[in-house]
């Protein structure tokens, strides 16, 4: 089974983590984003300000380090392709911040200042999806990380303007600093409305947890 | 820090204004098709994300009494108010600061249709 989502997350490489992939939505809309895998708990608020450039706040507990970092994301859609039946999507995306120590004790290190960079892609239509993201840390004296993640997903069904979109979905991420350089997980994702949830378990049995509400 | 960090948290989580919370007054249901002054054909349409950012951005406009976007056929529904229009150069602007591109727009008194270019 390992070795079978394995093969599926090398598959979607390099295919992406789409709860971050819309991170612009539509001008004076407000959106939340939050992310509990195994790597992280994020929390990503952002104001879209114009049709291209969304501006939040994100906080990003990374699960590994054991650290925390706060700080300011800007989100650019570079290109849309709008398509009678699908549309595609390339965002570049930017972050400034500090770190801070979750440890207590002698051990615990200073604040420092942190920024990461990051491109997304996307492509759907009602029934199938495909997204790509690429992520770099610079996490000051916390360490460095970069990130790849890619999704494949399908709908069992089209479903209508406001009922209940359902869709299955495999995400696979390459870390190449991480001791598990390579995995995948499997994701439900609901969506109706202005809400969307995913749940899902990656290949060591870690949950998964995302939701999205767009006002 | 812990501390801090909660109530970033918690500033991030209601950051949102009360405005944009507020219920919507205007119409937003399938019923408006029924009603509907003006028919836009749209491309890149794929969720409701989609239908939302259609419908928060024909909303701000006076001169709209409700909107509606169905996903199957690809087509916003505009309602007016009374003695209200929308020029067709308007409606292509609104769609695409939403975020998407206008194919055709008709009007239920026939006037002023719009077909957009094929892309070459």
């Amino acid at each position: 089974m390992r070795c079978f989502a394995i093969y599926l997350s090398i598959l979607a490489l390099p295919f992406a983590n789409s709860a971050e992939a819309r991170p612009v939505s539509y001008p004076d809309g407000w959106t939340v984003m939050l992310r509990n895998d195994v790597d992280q708990n994020s929390a990503h608020i952002h104001y879209t300000f114009d049709t291209q450039h969304s501006l939040g706040l994100r906080l990003r507990y990374d699960r590994d380090g054991d650290f925390t970092f706060a700080g300011a994301q800007l989100n650019r859609l570079i290109k849309r392709w709008n398509n009678p039946d699908s549309q595609a999507n390339l965002y570049g995306r930017f972050g400034l911040g500090q770190v801070f120590d979750d440890q207590s004790g002698p051990l615990k290190r200073d604040d420092d200042e942190a920024l990461f960079l990051g491109v997304s892609g996307d492509w759907e239509t009602r029934k199938y999806f495909i997204s790509a993201a690429a992520e770099h840390w610079e996490n000051g004296q916390y360490g460095d990380y970069s990130s790849f993640h890619g999704r494949l997903g399908v709908a069992p069904y089209v479903a209508n303007t406001g009922a209940l979109h359902t869709w299955f979905m495999v995400e696979g991420h390459h870390k190449p600093e991480s001791e598990d350089k390579l995995g995948a997980s499997a994701i439900l994702r609901f969506f109706k409305g202005p809400a969307l949830v995913e749940v899902g378990i990656d290949d060591g049995g870690e949950p998964l947890l995302n939701y999205i509400h767009r006002f | 820090m812990k501390l801090l960090k909660a109530l970033m948290m918690a500033a991030c989580l209601t950051a949102a204004p009360a405005t944009v919370l507020a219920k919507d007054k205007k119409m937003n249901g399938p019923e408006v098709v029924e009603i509907a002054d003006i028919s836009v054909g749209l491309s890149g349409l794929v969720c409701d994300f989609c239908s939302l950012a259609l419908n928060k951005t024909f909303k701000k406009r006076d001169e709209v009494r409700g909107t509606y976007v169905d996903l199957d056929t690809k087509i916003l529904s505009v309602a007016l108010t009374a003695d209200n229009t929308l020029a067709n150069d308007v409606i292509i602007k609104l769609v695409k600061k939403a975020g998407y591109s206008v194919t055709s727009i008709s009007r239920k008194d026939g006037s002023d249709s719009y077909t957009a270019p094929e892309k070459s």
